[in-house]
């Protein structure tokens, strides 16, 4: 806690003897009236219930567990060494003040994370000749960890067809973790015939409630769109909120295509895909105005990649993919993140196609918690699939293949110009995912432009970034990094863009995308433009003379990035 | 039974200076110039003038204790001049005490007059509290700095209402990208240059996540206003088109925030209290359709934000949603700022006060040029001083007399 014990003169004395003991040994008040402990100590109890006057016995606020309630990280403020990190602590018995964090890092504080008081050192400083204290708040070992934990406290989430497997299984995690549940179940059989019935939902609650935890049933049907509407009132009039939806329902009825009957196709398309749509849209409503949501969509591997006897069920499955892409434009602004999951898992719906050995290793606790990770408020990502599964997981893509380019309004292709570029535009190395529909678009005409564009453009078209990152362990100079322990971040701009960083550490050299923990230095440019660099057609220095090129973080270890790399 | 200030005092003239970097003017100049001005506009002499109310906040610093800077600065004919100092919402403190005054039958005419020159004391921002501060403060907050305060505000809003950082931070870059917009229009700002999203969102950190264009800067400047009873002031000729105070509220911390578990840091707890009590006492009952503009003490972006649920005006945990959506813009619902706020027009912090009641007050007299807003009935001033854990908050309605 920053206790800056004497500071001016003429306060310094009458302050240190009143305060001795608050500065070495984190002294206040508690309220005898009222037993509100207090900092410091004061002549007025500080409860504004209460007030008694005179009315304190010594505190020691030291060993009393404590949790941050607001933080900053200030580039000007004075300390034992800034920038100084600091913010209110709250102790959990009672009390608060302004504490500081100086040995944590920005990003390691977080409000609520439970801090301990520590004496850190007395300070003289003979020029003024006064001695201060220092006091400060360090995070409980283990806290960090603690509160990166995904939490659902305060959060409120439906889950349909939640009476049993992978419904069960999401509603009681996300229960286990503060969630508040409304678990939708019809109730009625695999196919979805026959009468409902309340118990699957009951007993999913039962079990959350025994637990600790907060659900309720509802019963309503996703088929219809008063069934979707009365699923999110449960949730309204329950819990007043409605922040997760998880759209988990789902029926089969497998016929082969010939004997699949209107009936069959449309049944299943009721649930699935109109379910989806019927119990989305009050949800997102609520959501937007809430700023925050976080939707899945369930689709399956049958819909993704194709599985016998399942048109209506993959066709459903895939309608929800096309689904997620135009919702996750339409909810960024509100940061409603929609994703999509393809589960592997043992369920009633799949129960008697798997041998028994492998149904038993299918359990949906594995796919639990990709979809947990989904929902929670530290997700960022939107409008991704990704299967899981017996313990393994992957992402799943809508990828595009470089484009060719035919013909002009002079001379438009023939199906022999097709057939003759046939391997070219059938060929899926190189291919990109591509964000929404401008995007496709940009690509398909800007990437098509390389019979006609500037010879130069023509260059930088035809190696991508991504390219060259999986060139570089092979461009890596071992001999060259002895001693060297750096990350560069490449943060990329434009259609082939993204962000990729490249380690090396021991004179070993490893590329990723994404972004690192801790780069050394960060280096931004478009894409169109680091090709340049790469292929010698851009000075660097005039590059980043000119801001083509910025690069934060250890500007002198990017000059490094020549020494280490030759790439032509 | 206290029945409020409404409608008891009319204000006749307003004088305010350019603000800024005011290297060719000292104290005594900046304070002639707005007198100047306000005089001509109220029509009157000074010797008309009975009674004084003079705000200056940093008294140490090139204006002087006491009332007599500004007594012999304006030459007074001897009257009485009182100093007052509330921390940054000093400005308005002057103003209420002259209104006081002539609402006490006490005198008909009185002066307020809010002055500070900052940018030659060698330093940037306000200097740290030094032994005035009292004998407690260097144990409550050793080491802080303004931004560093504020800044506060921010996480614990954001974990409050769970707000992604991000979009906080575009919020609130939106309120400075909003507020330099308007300080384009305003000849008398201190800052006059518009700013993208981008580069708000880009620009230094000062104190997280607060960066540059979060922060306002303190200018010299100085602000005035010469108010009256509205019966004399019809017989001045001033019927026509009168601008009246509907309310005067002031509340401060007594220490709660600070060292009792019950404020989550995220918001004023006096800003909620008082504005309630200025609504009421101005007879409006639903601010967010009856108030027509506001000039909020926007030290920091984010404490814009949050004003805007401390007012009553957004609901809790939307107002960075009502932001982004251009709600306050000068062409949205309710436009603060309109002159740019602290975060343009500037922060001379002892005539701050009075320069948002003086915007408030042209636009109610259309004399805003091109910042005039349509028909506004009542201006909401906002002025708020010390930090988010302990502060004063000063909150003025004013608007054109209805009787």
């Amino acid at each position: 806690m920053g206790i800056r014990a004497e500071a001016p003169l003429q306060t310094a004395l009458t302050t240190l003897y009143r305060n001795r003991k608050m500065l070495l040994g984190l002294v206040g008040g508690v309220c005898r009236e009222c037993g509100t402990p207090q900092f410091p100590k004061s002549d007025v109890c500080v409860n504004p219930e209460c007030g008694a006057v005179h009315s304190q016995d010594d505190y020691e606020f030291a060993d009393q567990p404590a949790r941050v309630k607001t933080f900053t990280g200030d580039m000007l403020s004075v300390s034992v060494d800034p920038p100084n990190i600091y913010g209110m602590v709250e102790f959990e018995n009672g009390g608060r003040f302004m504490a500081d964090f100086t040995d944590c890092t920005l990003d390691e504080v977080k409000v609520g994370l439970p801090m301990q008081m520590t004496f850190r050192r007395r300070v003289v400083d003979m020029e003024r000749g006064f001695s201060s204290y220092f006091w400060k708040a360090k995070p409980v070992p283990g806290a960090a960890v603690e509160a990166d934990k995904v939490d659902f406290s305060g959060r409120v989430a439906i889950i349909t067809g939640a009476g049993g497997g992978l419904g069960r299984a999401y509603a009681l995690e996300l229960a286990r973790r503060g969630a508040k549940i409304v678990v939708n179940d019809l109730g009625s059989a695999r196919d979805g015939s026959g009468k409902g019935s309340a118990t699957p939902a009951e007993k999913v609650v039962k079990e959350i409630t025994d637990a600790g935890g907060e659900a309720v049933a509802n019963y309503d049907n996703v088929a219809t769109p008063e069934g979707g509407e009365n699923i999110v009132k449960t949730a309204l009039d329950a819990f007043g909120r409605v922040d997760i939806l998880i759209n988990n329902a789902g029926i089969l009825r497998d016929k082969s295509f010939l004997k699949m009957e209107p009936e069959n196709w449309n049944a299943v398309i009721a649930v699935h895909l109109k379910g989806a749509y019927n119990v989305t849209r009050p949800a997102f409503r609520v959501m937007k105005e809430n700023g925050f949501g976080r939707i899945i969509m369930t689709t399956s591997a049958a819909g993704l990649y194709g599985n016998f006897g399942q048109t209506n069920y993959s066709a459903a499955k895939m309608g929800l993919v096309g689904f997620m892409n135009v919702l996750k434009l339409e909810g960024a602004k509100y940061n409603i993140k929609v994703n999509t999951i393809a589960p592997l898992a043992a369920s009633r719906l799949t129960e008697d196609i798997m041998p028994p050995e492998i149904f038993e290793k299918m359990k949906p606790e594995y796919v639990v918690p990709m979809v947990a990770w989904l929902c929670s408020d530290q997700c960022e990502v939107s409008g991704q699939i990704f299967n899981a599964g017996m313990g393994y997981y992957s992402r799943a893509a809508i990828m595009t293949g470089r484009t060719v380019a035919l013909g002009d309004n002079d001379n438009l292709p023939t199906p022999e110009d097709i057939h003759k570029k046939w391997d070219d535009i059938n060929n899926m190395e190189g291919a990109k995912e591509l964000y929404d529909l401008n995007a496709a678009m940009m690509d398909l005409l800007t990437g098509g432009a390389s019979d006609t564009a500037e010879p130069e453009k023509a260059d930088t078209a035809d190696i991508s970034p991504k390219d060259v990152f999986e060139m570089m362990p092979q461009a890596f100079k071992p001999e060259a990094a002895a001693g060297v322990d750096v990350v560069f971040q490449y943060v990329l701009d434009g259609p082939r863009g993204g962000e990729w960083y490249v380690a090396v550490k021991d004179q070993k050299c490893e590329v990723r995308s994404g972004m690192a923990d801790k780069p050394t230095c960060t280096i931004k440019m478009t894409d169109d433009n680091f090709i340049r660099l790469i292929t010698g057609k851009l000075d660097p220095m005039q590059a980043f003379s000119s801001g083509d090129l910025v690069v934060e973080g250890d500007i002198m270890k990017s000059q490094l990035i020549e020494k280490l790399f030759t790439l032509k | 039974m206290a029945t409020g200030i409404r409608d008891k005092v009319a204000i006749i003239g307003m004088g305010c200076t350019r603000f800024g970097e005011r290297w060719d003017a000292d104290a005594e100049t900046l304070m002639v110039e707005a007198f100047e001005e306000c005089l001509e506009d109220s029509g009157l002499e000074k010797k008309d003038i009975q009674a004084a109310w003079f705000g200056t906040c940093m008294e140490e610093i090139n204006v002087g204790k006491t009332g007599m800077p500004l007594s012999v600065t304006l030459r007074l004919p001897m009257i009485p001049v009182t100093r007052v100092e509330n921390y940054c919402a000093t400005g308005t403190e002057a103003f209420r005490g002259a209104c006081y005054a002539v609402a006490s039958g006490a005198y008909d005419i009185c002066l307020a007059l809010g002055v500070e020159k900052l940018k030659d004391t060698g330093y940037g921002g306000l200097p740290n509290p030094g032994s005035n501060a009292g004998t407690l403060v260097w144990q409550w907050w050793p080491n802080i700095s303004a931004p560093g305060c504020f800044a506060q505000l921010a996480s614990a809003y954001a974990a409050k209402y769970k707000i992604p950082d991000r979009d906080l931070k575009r919020a609130i870059a939106h309120v400075s990208v909003k507020s330099h917009a308007n300080g384009v229009l305003n000849p008398k700002a201190h800052l006059r240059k518009a700013v993208t999203e981008e580069q708000v969102m880009n620009a230094p950190i000062i104190a997280h996540p607060l960066g540059l264009f979060d922060c306002c800067g303190v200018s010299d400047g100085s602000a005035c206003a010469i108010v009256t009873t509205p019966e004399i002031a019809k017989k001045m000729g001033k019927g026509k088109n009168m601008v009246t105070v509907k309310a005067l509220q002031i509340a401060l911390s007594n220490g709660e925030e600070r060292g009792f578990n019950r404020w989550d840091g995220e918001h004023f707890m006096t800003t909620s209290k008082c504005s309630t009590l200025a609504y009421k006492e101005a007879g409006i009952d639903d601010p967010k359709k009856e108030i027509s503009m506001m000039e909020l003490h926007d030290c920091f972006s984010i404490t814009e934000l949050v004003t805007y649920e401390d007012l009553h005006i957004s609901e809790r945990g939307k107002a960075w949603r009502d932001a982004l959506d251009g709600m306050y813009d000068r062409d949205g619902k309710i436009p603060a700022q309109v002159d740019g706020g602290l975060k343009c027009f500037g922060h001379p912090i002892g005539a701050s006060g009075l320069r948002m009641i003086y915007e408030m007050y042209l636009q109610l007299l259309g004399r805003a040029g091109e910042r005039q807003l349509e028909n506004p009935r009542y201006g909401l001033t906002h002025n708020l001083g010390g930090f988010p854990f302990q502060n004063i908050c000063a909150i003025s309605i004013i608007g054109k007399y209805e009787n």
